[in-house]
């Protein structure tokens, strides 16, 4: 009996070093592994020096240019920028910011998917010490700064533009199409704000088809099927220039005379390049109500550093400008692609 | 192709005593219960007609050849999908790879400047490598085919970005734009290349050894290892030719907007599986029919075209078509199961005659 338990005995050490040696050995071997960027991702160096950018859209073709600034911006000031993979779904945004809020990282700001939702999670970051910032059309409450685009007032400059191509070449009459995005505010805004500022130049527009529609290759598809139903179609109005360079290949794809294209109007809104490239042009994309992408990049950065270092403005207010097809619009258009590098 | 269903081989009905009465209904009924999805042509033909009355745009010349050009890039994608799904796979990656090979081919042709015809080598060079290893890792390691394309999903998407940094490359030039806006003989180019695929899947379906082996893999894998069925290299080479046919539909959409946007294929997985589904390809593999797929492919398309011609407003555009989806996929189960009851008329003339014969004699 005393044999059997001292044969035990021996066992459980065995067992017990044994065990010892995998995890010791297990240990070093991460430890090695790991260099000081991956411990200081895993949480173990200080987080206020990041800023998490929460752009949701990442495959909008804005991005890259907003992009561009607000990477210019974090490395002029010394911080580290984290990006947003919620590829414009709100649970994946919703997701994120906790995981950011979580990690206690300097602050964030985002565009969010749904003004609502953000709520909650502007005290929870609050309570954990992370500065909360939006960007978008209007200020959320409790938030520690934003970075605001009026798009009613965006909205106004490509509507009363369309409104005085309308009086010009169509002496005040026009068939309208519009290209919305219903279940988000910009879409909401940029779309009944244009068409209101649009027949309030032209009272005779009237909006025959409205449907759904964001990116260019939807945009396209959606386009072939209106011009069927209204081959007359004189003006489109897209949420968006991504849209707007759908719909005019849909429109092109219809090989329509040149006295045809002298009565279409696309119109659209955030001021990508190709678009400003095709209004400047002078095709059948005849204006974009443009944002300053890589200036808004950058202001939203400087503010959400402000915010976290508690010195300069974290409200910062980026007006719409148009590029038309007009001398002036032109030149704006020609600015901002310089800007870019485009 | 009366001989549909289930690759080629025709199914056999009870015979029993004819009751007389209606005959040519029967007959009628009986006829288009030999191709599968029955149920789905007629839906698809009501719906038209429908539309046809609500909208004097519908039944134009002008409005098919858009409705052939809309569900051409689905359509590319839907016959590899289809014979991967009857044989018991399935491929969740086709958006991803088809913008995969959308970068690619921008890179190439706008960043290093090559040749158009080198940069669509290329391009689809990189789509086929993509679906190549989807097929080794799922056919020969039996790794999970819905895991490994749904990292697939993720990862070649991840791949674009990281090559295109989100950027549009565009201008790829009259010569490229032909691919998506040409035609030949009135009818664009892309429908052109769906109709041409889509006859040699069906003649790969139907009349080759290689769709029943397709249809014998989904329905026991094991048995068909054992009768001598190249059980592992058959899917494999359909992934390579699904993720081909999403490389060639990611550059089509290209060539029609002139850009390679980052954008493309996001949901293209879930219109052609939907497609396929429709068309009556059992998930589980084993039972389907093309003529079935091609149903489901133009039934998306016109419901899709037939609610924008009647300016159904968006807040109720996707309520419309999930309605619509689900009353056909009700129809053509109801109609599969019309198609079970034992129908006279169904017998072949001769029979038919050697009952009368017989009768006659007692």
């Amino acid at each position: 009996m005393a044999d059997e338990s001292q044969e035990l005995d021996q066992l459980l050490t065995r067992a017990t070093d044994r065990r010892k040696f995998i995890l010791g050995a297990a240990g070093a071997a991460v430890g090695l592994a790991l260099p000081g960027s991956a411990l200081a991702r895993l949480g173990f160096a200080s987080n206020s020096k990041t800023i998490a950018f929460a752009q949701p859209d990442t495959s909008a073709s804005v991005y890259p240019l907003l992009l561009k600034g607000a990477q210019q911006a974090a490395k002029q000031r010394g911080y580290q920028l984290l990006q947003s993979h919620a590829n414009h779904q709100l649970d994946a945004q919703v997701n994120e910011l906790n995981t950011w809020i979580g990690q206690g990282i300097g602050g964030v700001i985002v565009l969010p998917l749904d003004n609502n939702a953000m709520l909650p999670l502007i005290k929870k970051a609050h309570q954990a010490g992370v500065k909360f910032l939006d960007y978008s059309d209007k200020a959320l409450p409790g938030t520690d700064g934003w970075v605001i685009f009026n798009n009613l007032q965006g909205a106004a400059l490509v509507g009363a533009d369309a409104g005085r191509w309308v009086n010009r070449s169509l002496g005040g009459k026009a068939k309208v199409a519009l290209l919305t995005h219903e279940i988000q505010q910009t879409g909401k805004d940029r779309i009944h704000g244009g068409i209101a500022a649009l027949q309030k130049v032209a009272p005779k527009a009237q909006v025959v088809a409205r449907h759904e529609g964001v990116l260019a290759a939807e945009c396209l598809t959606v386009t072939q099927s209106l011009l069927q139903a209204h081959p007359d179609l004189n003006v489109i109005l897209c949420i968006a220039d991504d849209g707007a360079l759908g719909a005019e290949k849909a429109f092109m794809q219809t090989h329509p005379s040149a006295a045809r294209q002298k009565q279409m109007y696309i119109g659209g809104w955030d001021g990508s390049i190709p678009a400003m490239k095709a209004v400047v042009s002078g095709g059948v994309i005849r204006s974009t109500g443009a944002l300053d992408l890589v200036g808004i990049g950058a202001a939203s950065v400087n503010a959400t550093a402000n915010a976290i270092e508690g010195k300069g403005s974290a409200r910062v207010n980026y007006p719409y400008v148009l590029v038309s097809q007009s001398a002036a619009g032109k030149k704006t258009g020609r600015k901002l692609l310089a800007k870019y590098g485009a | 192709m009366a001989h549909a269903e289930t690759a080629g081989r025709p199914r056999r009905r009870p015979r029993v005593p004819r009751r007389g009465g209606s005959g040519g209904m029967r007959r009628l009924a009986a006829t288009l219960a030999n191709y599968q999805s029955g149920g789905l042509l007629i839906a698809l033909l009501v719906m038209g007609a429908i539309f046809t009355a609500s909208s004097a745009n519908f039944l134009t010349h002008r409005n098919l050849t858009v409705i052939l050009l809309q569900v051409s890039i689905v359509g590319i994608l839907a016959i590899p999908q289809a014979m991967l799904v009857l044989s018991g796979y399935v491929d969740l990656s086709v958006g991803s790879v088809a913008v995969l090979a959308v970068a690619v081919f921008g890179e190439m042709a706008k960043v290093h400047h090559y040749s158009l015809a080198a940069a669509i080598a290329i391009a689809i060079a990189v789509a086929a490598a993509w679906g190549l290893m989807n097929g080794l890792l799922i056919c020969y390691l039996d790794f999970s085919p819905i895991i490994v394309t749904l990292g697939g999903f993720a990862g070649a998407r991840g791949l674009s970005d990281t090559i295109t940094h989100d950027v549009t490359q565009f201008g790829f030039g009259t010569k490229f734009a032909w691919l998506g806006n040409g035609t030949i003989a009135t009818i664009p180019v892309p429908a052109v290349i769906f109709l041409g695929l889509f006859v040699i899947g069906a003649y790969i379906w139907y009349e080759m050894p290689l769709g029943r082996h397709l249809t014998a893999i989904g329905a026991d894998r094991v048995a068909a290892r054992s009768l001598g069925v190249s059980t592992r290299l058959i899917p494999c080479v359909i992934y390579v030719c699904s993720a081909i046919a999403a490389g060639l539909g990611g550059l089509i959409l290209t060539s029609e907007l002139d850009g390679a946007s980052p954008s493309i294929g996001i949901g293209l997985e879930l219109q052609v599986l939907t497609a396929v589904l429709l068309g009556g390809v059992a998930f589980a593999g084993g039972r389907g029919s093309l003529w079935g797929v091609l149903f489901g492919i133009l039934f998306i398309g016109v419901l899709n075209n037939g609610l924008i011609l009647l300016n159904i407003g968006p807040y109720v555009v996707n309520l419309a078509v999930g309605a619509v989806l689900i009353a056909a996929a009700g129809a053509d189960a109801f109609y599969q199961r019309l198609e079970r009851i034992p129908v006279a008329a169904a017998e072949p003339e001769g029979v038919e005659a050697e009952a009368k014969a017989q009768e006659a004699v007692t």
